[in-house]
């Protein structure tokens, strides 16, 4: 071990790097680097264009919505549609008008809560999450970061004299 | 033992304009990464439509970087050539 050590001579121990090594990564290779970045991220954007050609979307079931019709005017409830995996929020305004739409708040997939006041507030949709205010009618953002946004996608009703059925989703519109 | 050639430019402004080459690809890299972030946000939104428009832009981000790297590659050969020369 010490005659390894003897060997080496003095001025290895202060550049102990070999010279092919010390131009290794020369900012000519990082910029080659980032070429191989830029490709990746084409590539990732490919992959969205075709996944946007190739997708399909509906057709949507009919499902009745279990204890819409027993709600009471000012009152909301949490259902799944269009499948398991997907919350939606159904809302019994108080001239009893049933409006409905997807939990999912376009910011940041935030789940979006009614709420409503006697004061000069109103009725409205929130998001607790940066605090985002949609309008109940339609669905759009008034305050927060869903005002940039799309507004809440929203589900298609039915509505029969002791029956509420969700029967598809709007499409979407760019706020 | 006679001294061989370098075997890296040495030519005045070359660590520049490489240093130069070095930030735009960066920053071009950082445009194509909110061009796929903002893709992505839209197509889970619903929004199909605007998928292509960012795909174009982005490859013609690539198109930049790639004609800058084979910009200096292409300087870096034909030095490299003139070094060959005896």
């Amino acid at each position: 071990m010490s005659d390894t050590k003897q060997s080496i001579p003095k001025w290895r121990e202060d550049f102990p790097i070999e010279q092919e090594f010390d131009d290794f990564i020369t900012r000519r290779d990082f910029v080659r680097f980032l070429g191989l970045v830029s490709a990746g991220l084409m590539v990732g954007n490919a992959s969205v264009v075709v996944s946007s050609l190739t997708h399909e979307e509906g057709p949507f079931p009919e499902m009745e919505v279990a204890g819409a019709a027993d709600m009471k005017p000012g009152g909301w409830m949490v259902y799944k549609y269009p499948n398991e995996k997907t919350a939606a929020i159904l809302i019994r305004r108080e001239n009893g008008e049933y409006i409905s739409f997807l939990q999912k708040c376009p910011h940041l997939a935030c789940p979006v809560s009614y709420h409503r006041s006697n004061d000069e507030e109103g009725e409205h949709i929130g998001c607790y999450c940066h605090n985002g205010r949609f309008e109940v009618e339609t669905g759009r953002g008034t305050q927060g970061p869903p005002r940039e946004l799309r507004p809440l996608r929203q589900v298609v009703l039915r509505v029969d004299e002791n029956s509420v059925t969700a029967i598809g989703l709007n499409e979407i519109h760019l706020a | 033992m006679p001294i061989g050639k370098p075997n890296f430019d040495l030519r005045p402004g070359v660590v520049a304009s490489t240093t130069a080459r070095l930030w735009i690809c960066a920053v071009i890299c950082i445009v194509q990464y909110w061009l796929l972030t903002a893709s992505m946000e839209a197509f889970h939104g619903g929004n199909q439509h605007i998928a292509l428009p960012m795909f174009i832009a982005s490859a013609v981000c690539f198109a930049l970087v790639a004609g800058l790297i084979l910009t200096g590659e292409a300087g870096a050969k034909k030095l490299k050539d003139e070094l060959k020369k005896p």
